[in-house]
């Protein structure tokens, strides 16, 4: 009996020792294929980490519809519309009450949005230098690593532009350690940088590209040209917009109103934009632009698509003020005032047509004009797609359109202001009247910085950069921002709490030398 | 030839065993008034075989070894063991039971008697467990057991949250449910009429024995079996009932909700509804104003009544060798709302167990359940967020939509059409669950001392699921194009095999039982879900992808997923004890898995018991009948950590590929790199108690002071800008408290009670954070934070002192060139830096969902025929977020609940708690948190009542005597809270947006033993 109880318990080590081994234990992952290491030698997957940062910056969101409010809401020329419910705090914004802006999930949100593209971008880097190791055409690893760099620059100047002073984003820095750097530095960054890839870019217009809409020299300049205007530095502005205008590669499109419609994508006046399309199809992938046209669009009632059927609104957060329609009016403005605003009850070249204003938003604007605020009984029109040029079944209020970035108009109003900050008023006639003359307004002469304020105004409204806001600030012109705006105060959105959270270092003062 | 042989060994065995046997009776009598006792259990000491009394207290048991000692037991009566010493007539007279003494526990791979513990462990039996009517069984440990926090839900069909002792995790640590020595996730399955008991392993000594799983605490549940020789008997339980809602938030109505509207300044905003809906006449601070005729009150076109029912027949019985148990039971479940929703649940469940041979013991627990819910939308959220002034319908009888009156935007809709449509006729969630396991105790030197177990369990789920969202149109908001199926099938194995060899030994004063053990653990799942477009669904027989009118490939969608895993686990026991008076119990276990870098984690333990009582120098006070002191401490690993995640992410596919030139769509990808290795998080324990009794037995009291750190635990660290996180092994989080409980049990004459009461508290702090100075969670607008020193998971935001009542106090108390939005009659909130400026740093901890102090008490009454018990339960302490209110931060024009409209600040000194109408839609009041919305989440419940009688012999012909018990039961009939919600009940970090409410059950049942 003993022996039976023995050679049981045996039976019960061997189980033991046989279920113990480690093999059962090694096991991997169900459902993942262990992930295939990148296979640097291979130079024609070397542009696979670019493509994933221009569709970063799509994914992240760099034209995310709460982003335009907080630009729009601070100009003189735009008010916070929809509902006086929807996203009650946006109302701070157009008078500058910041505080109650610290807490607020779009401020978060558009720090985010940037910082995830610049982290996306520096890993993206690294990948281009492991495939440096193996390329054997080292111009093109630079062209690439120059893209990616771009894209990289474009959102640390947006984020100076925004909250001034920056912290220099690396993630080999320990949690809890970043620290805000002095703006000026941050531009200095973003501007040599800039100044490094320009020559690694390629010189054609981006309609030429293979990658159509790609990244170009020209880009890079322009954004160069911009950062430098930003922060006083003429002389490069004025080099960086010399050589887009010099370069001859763009031209303006003839007709300024389908400029921003489909036809105008990828026209000759455009330096940069960001691609989204539907492929023409009503079902399947995309690449829709999320709310960014629908938010600011046209909040109507009762009216009509080309074809009879009912017309999808807007959120109409963006309003008019009707300090923007006198200045245009007073200018004598026919097709720029025409594209950049409609009014109610009234139709489309296309035949939509657009119904009255709501009883909520009626109230709305009601009440602003009962404080003064001067707002307009009419839409953010220039960025409206005519349902004609949408695909049926997917109206999404023009959501497949292109984002246009930079424009050659701008190009050359930045031209023409650099000359009239380095060598005095007239200098950039020539420039600001090829602009002036496509729209139909008549020439001027011995142009000032003045008229340049107007001129980047009529031309600009409404647009991506969102530049209004910026351009009275950075030429000194605040008083247009009415009695609220306190100069010194007011130029940039507070931190974000929860970044701040986050980070706590960040509030703390700025600390030199943080970028390299 | 050698298996003859075995035989014959084995009938030698019997024949050898058989030789001096006797036949033993004799008549069983209760102590207190000398009647007779029928149904007493009697059992040979060391063998499975036994019988039980008859009608008359009468037994007989034949073939009883003359040095045999014969066990009586009986439930409510302390068990007997009395030495046969060749008696051929042996009466026995049985006490009432000593509560906490001679119990036989389940302790996790073997049994113990409770009084050789030396950790507690609560047990709730069948009669607490059937009495709450509730899905699943697990929701009877709210109130009954100390230290065990239950959040029920209430949804039909949902499970309960567990907390055991706190949370001790960020990563959350759910209890193990060990049904028959197999491993759940939860009990929802099991039907209340099969569980025997269920125990708790709240304390980590007691639960290290399952190691890796046990962090959140382990619940034993013990199913029914068969008794030796008891016959059969036959038992029928069935009740039907309904469900209502109750404690509702009552909302403003039109004329409410339009004075906070003109308050407000947002007149305009009724005017689309009175032109659309017609208007009336309203008067408000003398001035006449038209608002809305409409006055729809949501919760009268939402809200139901849903029935319940259950039925369970079971039989059980046992002969010499055999003994078994089968049951079924059918519940029907209703929700709350005038929607489909419903949940079912059909079981049977079969337990054998069979003794061919002395040395041998087989036996199998098989349960089939099959359960089946129609889902419907959530709309207690919009519920309270809909305005009286849209009708349900139109003239015409379509669904009103909201965007005419001017709702364009957010969740402002019209609930009642959301439920129409979203709650599909023909979808369903079921699944079909076979849990099995066999098992063999070999008996291996004859005489109980050694005895080798071995047991293979297997739970087989396969899970459905169809949803069909139809195509239909409201208005522009509340709309589908393109109706929707979706299906989905999975499947899930796992299966467990365990070894364990026991060793019982005494030595004179010395008691020892050792246990080893080993188990291997093996799960794989894996599912596929379709999905197709425009499929026709008047009827479920249309309900098939092939159907789909939509031609283009694009209209389908397929998915798969698969998980594994793979465990080895080997574990020890000892027991050692000197006559039952000095304890010693230590365990150990390794686990070994496939999850981490570190694949093997070791966890001990460690308890201590000493019964004072027994010592000389107390055996001449008359005060306490018995005393025990008892420490422990253990340690128990958490693998709810995430899986690692690797060295390297790498994103690619469409969303991380550029579309150049409206064309052309070149691949892409995102790479992101993160390093982490994980390890288990490690919760040590450590807990000292002590037992008392006495008034002769009559009152047991046991205290419980426990002090639990997690340590090793896993976070998220941030990573910068919060551009996602990494997970380390960095925090040390504290949970400590007291648990009380005292009972009260005794009979006189014909009326028998019994009176539990139980306390526990509880402190939570996070010790460490591996150097990060805090952690957050939830939105930047509701803020939870981690802290050392506070609470886990703290709401965290102003603190309000008040109402600016004037300007002067106003500019008395702020910089208003910094906040010039502020007016009279908005939160005043705590200025702590005291300069003028309220921001970010004058936020502070306001309070976490965690509660200090849990309570329950039970009274069980019976008289004669009659009995009652009533059982209560309460939690205080906890803060909970009102995220109802919280969200008009996003969407103002939500409706207002009476609360708000009513206290609302009208004028100086009308209130200094709430904010005018004005202020309830302005930032300054809104964001970020404050203690404005964080609310007190105590509560107290009057759990269930219950009256009942029984009828003896109303059904002639049964051998043991039939019983009919007819009872009337309230579940949750009242509950007592200040917050401002649905259901204080709310899991999770507290907050509680559109919660699912706790349902009020009145049921009549009726329970047949035949």
């Amino acid at each position: 009996m003993k022996k039976r109880a023995i050679s049981i318990f045996s039976v019960f080590i061997m189980i033991f020792i046989i279920g113990g081994c480690e093999d059962f234990l090694d096991k991997s992952i169900e459902g993942q294929v262990p992930l295939v290491e990148v296979d640097y030698t291979d130079e024609s997957k070397m542009y696979e980490p670019v493509s994933g940062i221009y569709a970063s910056a799509n994914a992240n969101n760099l034209h995310h519809w709460a982003n335009q409010c907080m630009m729009f809401f601070r100009s003189d020329f735009i008010f916070k519309g929809a509902h006086a419910t929807d996203q009650p705090v946006m109302e701070d914004i157009q008078d500058f009450k910041y505080e109650s802006m610290r807490d607020a999930w779009f401020v978060d949100n558009l720090w985010r949005a940037h910082f995830g593209l610049i982290r996306d971008a520096d890993a993206a880097l690294e990948e281009l230098e492991q495939y440096a190791e193996h390329a054997t055409d080292q111009d093109l690893v630079l062209q690439y690593k120059a893209e990616v760099r771009f894209f990289r620059a474009l959102a640390y100047w947006r984020m100076a532009r925004i909250y001034g002073d920056i912290p220099h984003y690396d993630r080999y820095t320990p949690a809890g350690n970043l620290r805000k750097a002095p703006r000026l530095e941050a531009y200095g960054y973003v501007i040599s940088e800039l100044q490094e890839m320009v020559d690694h870019l390629p010189a054609q217009h981006p309609n030429q590209l293979q990658n159509i809409g790609g990244v170009t020299k020209w880009a890079a300049y322009m954004l160069l040209a911009k950062a430098a205007a930003d922060i006083q530095e003429y002389d490069i502005m004025l080099s960086a917009a010399k050589a887009i205008v010099d370069s001859g590669v763009f031209s303006l499109f003839s007709d300024y109103y389908t400029l921003f419609k489909k036809q105008g994508e990828f026209s000759v006046e455009n330096i940069f934009e960001m691609n989204h399309t539907d492929f023409g199809t009503a079902t399947g992938h995309a690449s829709w632009i999320d709310q960014y046209y629908v938010a600011h669009g046209i909040k109507q009632q009762g009216g009509t698509r080309f074809d009879g059927g009912a017309f999808n609104s807007g959120w109409g957060f963006s309003m008019p003020a009707q300090k923007f329609i006198d200045l245009m009016e007073e200018r004598g403005e026919g097709v720029r005032l025409e594209t950049s605003i409609i009014y109610p009850n009234t139709a489309t070249l296309e035949e939509d047509s657009v119904g009255r204003i709501p009883a909520d938003l009626q109230a709305l604007l009601d009440r602003y004009n009962e404080e003064g605020r001067g707002v307009a009984e009419a839409f953010w029109f220039k960025n409206y797609l005519p349902f004609n040029q949408q695909t049926a079944g997917r109206y999404r209020y023009g959501g497949f359109n292109n984002v246009r970035i930079f424009r050659y108009a701008e190009a050359l109003l930045l031209y023409a202001e650099a000359l009239i900050h380095v060598n005095g008023a007239g200098a950039g006639d020539a420039y600001i009247n090829e602009v002036r003359e496509r729209a139909g307004i008549p020439t001027l002469s011995g142009a000032t910085i003045d008229d340049i304020v107007d001129e980047r105004a009529a031309e600009l409204a409404f647009e991506w950069g969102a530049d209004r806001f910026f351009d009275l600030i950075r030429l000194d012109r605040t008083e247009e921002l009415g009695p609220n705006f306190v100069k010194g105060e007011h130029e940039f959105y507070p931190i974000p709490t929860a970044q701040i959270d986050l980070q706590p270092g960040l509030a703390e003062p700025p600390v030199s030398g943080l970028f390299p | 030839m050698r298996k003859r042989l075995f035989i014959l060994v084995c009938l030698a065995l019997i024949a050898n065993s058989a030789l001096a046997q006797i036949t033993v009776s004799g008549t069983v009598t209760s102590a207190e008034d000398g009647s007779t006792l029928p149904g007493v259990s009697i059992l040979i000491k060391g063998e499975t075989r036994g019988t039980v009394t008859d009608l008359d207290g009468f037994y007989s048991l034949g073939n009883v070894p003359e040095d045999a000692t014969l066990v009586f037991s009986f439930i409510g009566m302390r068990t007997q063991e009395v030495a046969v010493e060749g008696r051929t007539e042996i009466d026995v007279e049985m006490v009432f039971d000593v509560i906490g003494m001679d119990e036989i526990v389940v302790i996790g791979y073997g049994t113990a008697r409770s009084s050789d513990l030396t950790a507690p462990i609560p047990v709730i039996d069948a009669a607490d467990i059937v009495r709450n009517i509730q899905t699943s069984a697990a929701s009877a440990l709210q109130g009954t057991v100390p230290g065990v926090q239950v959040i029920n839900r209430g949804a039909p069909g949902s499970a309960p949250e567990i907390i055991v002792r706190g949370i001790g995790s960020m990563q959350g640590a759910q209890p193990l449910y060990v049904v028959d020595g197999m491993f759940y996730d939860n009990i929802n399955w099991l039907s209340p009429n099969d569980i025997e008991s269920i125990a708790v392993l709240k304390d980590a000594s007691a639960a290290s024995i399952y190691g890796v799983r046990a962090a959140g605490g382990v619940i034993m549940v013990t199913t029914k079996q068969g008794r030796i020789g008891e016959g059969i008997i036959i038992e029928y339980d069935g009740y039907t009932g309904f469900n209502s809602s109750s404690n509702l938030v009552q909302m403003a109505n039109t004329e409410q909700y339009a004075t906070m509207m003109i308050e407000q300044g947002s007149y305009a905003r009724l005017e689309p509804s009175v032109d659309i809906w017609g208007g009336r006449s309203f008067m408000h601070e003398g001035t006449e104003y038209t608002i809305p005729a409409t006055d729809t009150d949501w919760y009268d076109e939402l809200l139901g009544v849903g029935q319940v029912m259950n039925h369970s027949l079971s039989f059980r019985g046992g002969s010499q060798r055999t003994t078994y148990h089968v049951g079924t039971s059918y519940l029907s479940e209703e929700g709350l709302l005038e929607s489909n929703h419903q949940y079912e649940r059909v079981n049977l469940k079969a337990s054998l167990d069979f003794e061919p041979y002395r040395f041998l013991e087989v036996g199998t627990n098989i349960v089939l359940n099959h359960n089946r819910s129609r889902d419907e939308a959530s709309v207690w959220g919009s519920m309270y967020n809909a305005v009286p002034t849209i009708p349900v319908r139109e003239p015409e009888g379509e669904f009103a939509g909201v965007i005419q009156a001017g709702y364009l935007v957010g969740p402002v809709n019209n609930p009642v059409a959301q439920l129409h449509y979203a709650t599909g006729n023909f979808n369903f969630n079921s699944s079909i669950n076979l849990m099995y396991n066999a098992h063999a105790n070999v008996n291996l030197l004859g005489d109980d001392r050694l005895i080798f177990r071995t047991q293979f369990s297997h739970e087989l789920r396969n899970g459905r699921g169809r949803w069909y969202y139809p195509e239909f149109f409201v208005d522009d908001k509340l709309k589908n194009e393109n109706s929707s199926l979706n299906k989905s099938h999975n499947i899930h194995s796992s299966i467990h095999l365990d070894h364990t060899l026991t060793y019982k030994e005494s030595f004179g004063s010395h008691n020892l039982t050792a246990m080893g053990g080993f188990s291997t653990r093996r799960v794989d799942a894996s599912g596929v879900s379709g999905g197709a477009r425009d499929v026709p669904g008047e009827q479920p027989e249309f309900l098939y992808f092939s159907n789909s009118t939509d031609p283009s490939p694009d209209s389908y969608s397929v998915g798969d997923w698969g998980y594994a895993e793979r465990g080895v686990s080997f574990f020890g026991r000892m027991m050692y004890n000197y006559e039952h008076r000095y304890l010693l119990n230590a365990t150990f276990r390794g686990d070994g898995t496939d999850k981490y870098t570190q694949t093997w984690g070791y966890f001990p333990s460690l308890g201590l018991g000493w019964i004072m009582s027994d010592e000389a120098f107390m055996q001449d006070q008359g005060l306490f009948d018995r005393v025990k002191l008892r420490a422990s401490w253990g340690q128990l690993g958490n693998n709810a950590v995430p899986r690692e995640s690797g060295t390297r992410e790498i994103m690619t596919g469409l969303p991380y590929s550029y579309i150049f030139g409206n064309d052309m769509i070149v691949p892409g990808y995102v790479s992101s790199v993160f390093y982490n290795e994980l390890e288990w998080e490690v919760l040590e324990e450590t807990n000292a108690g002590l037992e008392l009794s006495t008034f002769d037995y009559r009152l047991f009291a046991e205290i419980d002071w426990f002090y639990k750190v997690t340590k090793n635990a896993a976070i998220w660290t941030s990573n910068l800008m919060g551009a996602g996180g990494l997970i380390r092994n960095a925090g040390e989080i504290l949970n400590t408290g007291m648990e009380f409980s005292v009972t009260w049990r005794d009979r006189t004459g014909d009326l028998g009670y019994s009176i539990s009461t139980n306390l526990s508290t509880l402190r939570n702090e996070v010790l460490d954070l591996g150097g990060e100075p805090y952690i957050d969670a939830g939105s930047a607008e509701f803020r939870r934070r981690s802290e050392v020193g506070y609470p886990l998971y703290s709401h965290y935001g102003y603190k309000v002192i008040g109402v600016y009542q004037t300007w002067e106090e106003i500019e008395e108390h702020l910089d208003t060139d910094a906040h010039p939005q502020v007016q009279p009659g908005f939160l005043k909130y705590e200025d702590v830096d005291g300069n003028g400026i309220i921001d970010e740093n004058d936020r502070q901890y306001l309070g976490a969902n965690i509660p200090r102090f849990t309570y329950g008490a039970q009274v069980n009454l019976d008289y004669r025929n009659l009995d009652f018990s009533l059982s209560v339960y309460g939690v205080s302490g906890n803060k909970l977020v009102n995220r109802l209110r919280g969200n008009r931060a996003w969407h103002s024009d939500y409706n207002f609940d009476v609360d708000l409209y009513e206290n609302r600040w009208t004028g100086e000194g009308t209130s200094d708690s709430y904010p005018s109408a004005t202020g309830m839609v302005n930032s300054w009041n809104l964001t970020p948190l404050s203690s404005f919305l964080v609310e007190d989440g105590s509560f107290f419940r009057i759990q269930n009542i219950t009256l009942g009688y029984t009828f003896d012999d109303l059904l002639p012909g049964s051998e043991m005597g039939s019983k009919v018990r007819v009872r009337f039961s309230a579940q949750n009939p009242f509950t007592f809270f200040k917050f401002n919600g649905f259901t204080p009940e709310v899991t999770g970090q507290g907050e509680a947006a559109g919660v699912y409410p706790v349902p009020t059950s009145f049921i009549i049942g009726v329970n047949i033993t035949y």
